[in-house]
This record gives structure tokens, sequence and C-alpha cells, in this order.
């Protein structure tokens, strides 16, 4: 069942031949939101990463050791989305209690990841594809780098072109759409590298 | 559909979500257990010892310190902002487009978005601090003329409370009789500001009125009275030689107050109290200002009756207080007015002090 | 008899307790459009407005206003105005006036008692107010005291 790929292949093909951004286009409303300031781009990124490792590990073991033996896989999608929402709050919890400094610059951005569709994609794709306990984790990993790889370079992007005149039409949110777009074909040249899916 | 799948469903969903909730209120439990902090308000005005882990703002409310807030805590009115010298941790994202440069270099912040964690020292503004809720108890109630009386209120055992003479506290009624809601009025505060444990209120009887109705006839010794204050800008400034004070009716009550706070602090202004009425039955407090006056040679006391009786057998001034006025205050220099008393007498007095050469800035008064 | 539904919650503060103890209406049975409408019927019989009524009433009172709480002399009446704290909400929700009671004696001895909130009530509702209300001035006996009418 568990394909022969090895975990550190997964890694990186998820930052740059899977992007979950630009060949997935997941977690879109967050991406574009948050991707006026390099700075609070990185905190995102920085939080997706963080939340996308935790969830993905206790959905992991969720999913093998009660999900598939007690044969409620048509309950998934909620179990997941539950436990999701549980574990960014405990998390962020924690974080305030133990490193206020990091909550004071993540705090905000808990609660939107919890409804980020990167972080259920993750999860899901790593159901279909069956992958075992060590391949979830560096694909995790590997996604929310290439999560946050994406947004910090619209980020750094937008901020480039903050001083650029442009016609109405293409400001804001279209710029990032016409952005993203550039930078997903881009991307496509990383295809041969390696795949997974 | 089989009603097992259904029963299954459900039970492992409830079992599931259930589970979920447990481990939350645990890492709740465990995570967000600040035990008791101390806060510290005012460079040690007040400490409150309080349960760590909410936002500073309900904790506050929760010790019935009422901070403005127009949004409830969502950090979007930016009104709730309270001075913390430390105890605030980093300033959080949610916070930053709120404070200004001046707001950060004065150590402000957002107290909605604060949590409290550690001991913290607060600097909150004196007003809004002192402005608190007392579930008081009524220790005296009597008759000062046919139609005002005199309460006597006793604070909460825990509770005192620092208000600046002149000011007034709202008063809530409960629902008697006809009237099935909670109703309030303003009534300005007698006694003395240097007395913390009790309040003294004199409220006259108006026909027909809900709450004046319910203080006459409805209470009595012992019952509950809930008050809320002190508020207002009626009070002492004290920037002159001689303070005229005017009052007439139950518009001796902050008077009495201000009169005592300058006595108490031993402030060295002169004072002279006209307070007027109709005849000697509505005079009150009189033995008392007799006295003051005797012992304070720096105190003048001058009753003025409108229309005293025959059998009244009135020595005082006679006429209204505004013919007193005329008659005993030559001008307005190096001279405060407070006035508190009917809308009418009150404008008829301050129209004289004007032409005497009060400048309005010198003319503090308390209109019913 | 006139009842409009848009009126109920007026209606409501009218019977009292939320705006004044003992509400408006009195122990009268009927609706406040009904009492407006006979009291209006009543005074065109003897050609008086409520207006002039609400004028020479205010009249009074601002005349009385000299006696600073006293009895005094006001044309042929003796008026005393007394204040109170406060101020009154119109259970029409148009007006706010100052809580301050009027009494006024003619020389016949007859004794007129009224409120601000009455002169406001009269001159812009045409409100009377209704049987058995402690401040219900009958509109007709009214305008003969206050000399509007034979």
């Amino acid at each position: 069942m568990t394909p022969n790929i090895s975990p550190f292949i997964i890694f990186f093909a998820s930052i740059i031949t899977s992007n979950m951004i630009l060949s997935n286009f997941l977690g879109m409303c967050s991406y574009l939101s948050v991707s006026t300031e390099y700075k609070t781009a990185t905190g995102l990124g920085m939080a997706v990463t963080l939340v996308l490792v935790l969830t993905t590990v206790v959905n992991w073991f969720i999913y093998t050791y009660v999900i598939v033996p007690l044969e409620l896989i048509y309950l998934q999608y909620i179990i997941f989305i539950m436990v999701i929402a549980a574990l960014v709050q405990i998390l962020e919890m924690g974080m305030d209690r133990y490193t206020p400094d990091l909550h004071a610059k993540l705090g905000i951005f808990l609660p939107l990841i919890t409804v980020n569709c990167a972080i259920l994609g993750v999860t899901l794709f790593m159901v279909i594809r069956h992958y075992s306990f060590l391949q979830s984790l560096l694909f995790a990993l590997g996604s929310g780098f290439g999560w946050w790889l994406a947004i910090n370079m619209l980020a750094a992007i937008r901020e480039k072109m903050a001083a650029v005149k442009l016609p109405p039409g293409v400001k804001g949110p279209a710029l990032s759409f016409i952005i993203t777009g550039i930078m997903a074909m881009a991307f496509i040249g990383f295809s041969g590298i390696f795949t997974i899916q | 559909m089989d009603l097992s799948v259904i029963l299954r469903t459900v039970g492992s969903l409830a079992l599931i979500s259930g589970a979920l909730s447990i481990i939350i209120s645990l890492s709740e439990m465990v995570l967000n257990n600040y035990g008791t902090v101390e806060l510290d308000i005012n460079n040690g005005d007040r400490k409150l010892s309080v349960k760590g882990g909410s936002s500073l703002l309900s904790t506050l409310a929760g010790e019935k310190v009422f901070i403005p807030s127009a949004c409830g805590g969502k950090a979007t009115c930016g009104l709730c902002k309270v001075g913390i010298l430390d105890g605030a941790g980093p300033i959080a994202l949610t916070e930053e487009p709120y404070l200004t440069q001046e707001d950060r270099a004065s150590n402000l912040r957002l107290s909605c978005q604060v949590k409290v964690k550690t001991n913290m020292r607060l600097l909150i503004p004196e007003d809004l601090f002192n402005i608190r809720e007392y579930l008081c108890e009524l220790e005296e109630i009597e008759d000062l003329t046919y139609d005002i009386k005199r309460l006597y209120l006793k604070l909460p055992q825990d509770q005192t409370i620092n208000f600046k003479a002149g000011q007034f506290m709202q008063f809530y009624s409960r629902p008697y009789g006809k009237i099935k809601e909670e109703v309030f009025r303003a009534y300005s505060i007698s006694s003395k500001s240097s007395q913390h444990d009790h309040v003294e209120l004199l409220i006259r009887l108006v026909p027909n009125g809900i709450v004046t109705t319910y203080v006459h006839t409805a209470l009595s010794v012992g019952d509950t009275v809930r008050l809320s204050g002190p508020y207002g800008d009626f009070y002492l400034r004290g920037d002159a030689e001689e303070l005229i004070m005017i009052a007439g009716g139950s518009g001796l009550a902050p008077i009495r107050s201000l009169v005592y706070e300058v006595i108490e602090k031993g402030l060295p202004h002169k004072m002279r109290f006209f307070f007027g009425a109709n005849k000697l039955r509505d005079l009150f407090y009189l033995e008392e200002f007799a006295r003051i006056e005797q012992e304070h040679p720096n105190f003048k006391f001058i009753p003025c009756l409108a229309f005293p009786e025959p059998e009244d057998n009135w020595q005082g001034e006679t006429g209204f207080v505004t013919v007193a006025l005329e008659k005993h205050v030559d001008s307005g220099e190096n001279r405060e007015a407070y006035l508190c008393g009917s809308p009418g007498m009150l404008d008829a007095c301050i129209k004289i002090l004007k032409d005497k050469g009060f400048p309005d800035s010198k003319i503090f008064f308390d209109k019913f | 008899m006139k009842h409009i539904p848009e009126n109920d919650s007026i209606r409501q503060d009218l019977h009292g307790a939320h705006l004044s103890r003992e509400g408006f209406m009195g122990d009268d049975a009927r609706s406040f459009e009904t009492i407006i409408a006979d009291d209006a019927l009543a005074l065109s019989s003897i050609d008086v407005t409520p207006r002039k009524i609400a004028d020479k009433m205010e009249e009074l009172t601002t005349a009385g206003m000299e006696g600073q709480g006293g009895r005094i002399p006001t044309g042929e009446y003796l008026v005393e105005v007394e204040e109170f704290m406060g101020q009154f909400n119109c259970p029409f929700r148009d007006a706010r006036v100052p809580k301050r009671n009027t009494l006024a004696v003619d020389k016949k001895g007859r004794t007129y008692t009224w409120s601000d909130l009455s002169i406001h009530l009269i001159r812009a509702h045409g409100f009377f107010q209704g049987e058995g209300s402690t401040y219900r001035l009958s509109p007709v006996a009214l305008a003969r005291f206050l000399g509007l009418a034979e």
C-alpha cells in the first residue's frame, strides 16, 4: 500500500514540484489576504508550517489507530477538521504561556489557520496516498515550507510593486493572481526533477 | 438506512468530540492557569488579587473597575487603553494599529488584548478607576423637612469610595407597585469626602416622581440600595480667595460636602453660603451650619427666606437669594461661585453674579 | 373608538410605569386617540384651540417663575411654580421638558395645577390626559378658567 518513495524526495517535491499553492492552489484565502507585507507573511508562513506538521502527525495517528480500525472512513473529514480546530486552540494556549513573544507575532494567525484548506489538504493527500508516518511527517514539513516560500515570494514581489504605477484594473487582488500565475508557471520548470503525484 | 449505522455515526462523533473537548478543557486548566496574580493600580492606590488567564479588560470588569470599550474586547474600537508599567508582555499584532508613538511612550496598551499572566502594575485614569457599583445598606433615613429626606448609606464592608466634594451618585430604585423595572436618578453626595465608608444623600419628593416616591414611601432602614458613581465635574477648583456658595432646597447637598472639604483640608478660602428657601419649614441643617460658622470664622452662613410666615419669627434675610446676593456680594474679584438648585433660581443668581463681574469661568453650577 | 396599531408603544408609555409613575391615562377606558378627538370636539364648540390654551398656561408659568417657588400675583391669578430635579420625556417621544409644576388660583378661588409636560402635551398633541389621571385637565373648564371662553 505505502508508496515506495523516499521521505526526503517527498519533502523536496512538496516544496518545489508539488507546492501547495503553486501547483495545488490550496490555502489561497490567507495567502492572498496576508501577503501585503513581507514581515507578516513570514509570521503566517511560520504558523502554517507549525500547524501543518502538528496536525498531520496527530491526524496520522487518529487515522491509523481510530478511523481505520473503527471503520469510520466516511466520517474522516469531520473528524480531521475537529482535530485541527482543537489542536490549534491548545497550541495557541501553549504558545501564549511558554513563548509569549512568538504568540504576540503569530497569535492572530492561528485561528485563521484553522480554516486554511492547505492544512486539511495535506492530511487528505496523506490519506489518499497511503503515506507512512515518516513520509507524512516530511510531506507536511515540506508542504509547510513550500507554502511559506510561496507567500514570502508573493509578499516580496507585492512590496516591490507597491510603488509601481498600475492601471486600476490590475491593482490589489488581481495583481496577486497574476503574480501567482506567473510564479506557478515558473515552478512548472521544476517538474521532471521528481514526481510524487 | 440501517439504524445501527446511524447510531454508530452519532455515537462515534459524540465520543470523539467529547474526547476533544475534555482534552481542550484539561489543557486549558494546565496551560491557562496562571494562578492568583496581584494587580497594583495607580501606584498602590488599590491592590487586587485576581485569577490570571483572562484579558485585562474582563478581569478588571470582574473587579468592578469598568474600562470603556465599544467593541466588547475585539480590538476594533481602541477605547480600552490602560497604562501598564510592567507585566504586559510584548505588543500583539492586533494592538499595533491602535497605539500611537505617544501611547507606546506612556506604556498604554489595549486592555482587551493583554492577558493577565503575571503581577501587573497599572495606571488607570482616576475618574474611571473611582467609578464603581455599591450595594449599600440604608443605615438611617429621616425627614429633614416635610418633603426632603436624608439617607445615610453604609457601603459594603470591603468597599470604599473616593469622591471629590460636589460629585453625585446614581441611585437605582427597585421595582415597586406599578413600576416594573429598575429606574435610576442622580443625587449629589452631601457627606464629607473624607468619609470613605458611608455616603449621605438628600432626596426631595417630586410629585409623581418614580425614584423619589420610592425613596419617600418604599424605603426603610436596613434595605439594600444600589448606587454607582461618583460622577460629575462639579467640584472645588479653589483658585480664588473667596468662595460664594448658593443653594436652594436639596441643592444644599453638594455645598455641604464642599464646605467640609475646605474646612477639613485646612484650605485658606473664605466661604459665604447663601441658602434660599420659601418658609422656615423648608430650611434644614440650620444648627449644623450655625455651628460651623461659630467654629470657623472663614465661613459665613446666610439663610434667606422668601416668604416667611408670621409665626416663623424669622430674624434673618428676607426675600429671594438674589436680593441677599445683591446686598452682600460687591464684586467678582478673586471669587469663585458654586451654585446648586432649581434652574429658575440658578439663572437669576448667575445673572446677578455676571453683573457683579464674575467671569463665566468662575461660576460653577449643578443645575437640576 | 379609534385605535391605531402603530401607536401601541406610545399607548404603553401613556399607561405609565416607564416614564411616569401613574401614567397619563387615569382610569379612562377610551384609547388616547379617542380622548384627543373627543376633547378637540368639545373645544371646537367654544371656539378655542389647544394651542391657545397652552400658550396661556405657559405665560402663567413663565410669570410665576419670578416667585422663585413662592406664590405671587400675576394678572388675575396667584401663581406658584415649583421646580424639581430632572426632566420628563414626552410619551409621544418628541420632547424633553423640565420637571416643573405650576399652581394657579383665580379670584373665585378655583385652582388648577399643571406641569410643563401638560403644556407640551396640550400644545403638540392636543392631549389633556385621561379621566382620573392626576394631571387631567378638562379642556372646556380650563379654557374658561384661563379666560379664553365665556
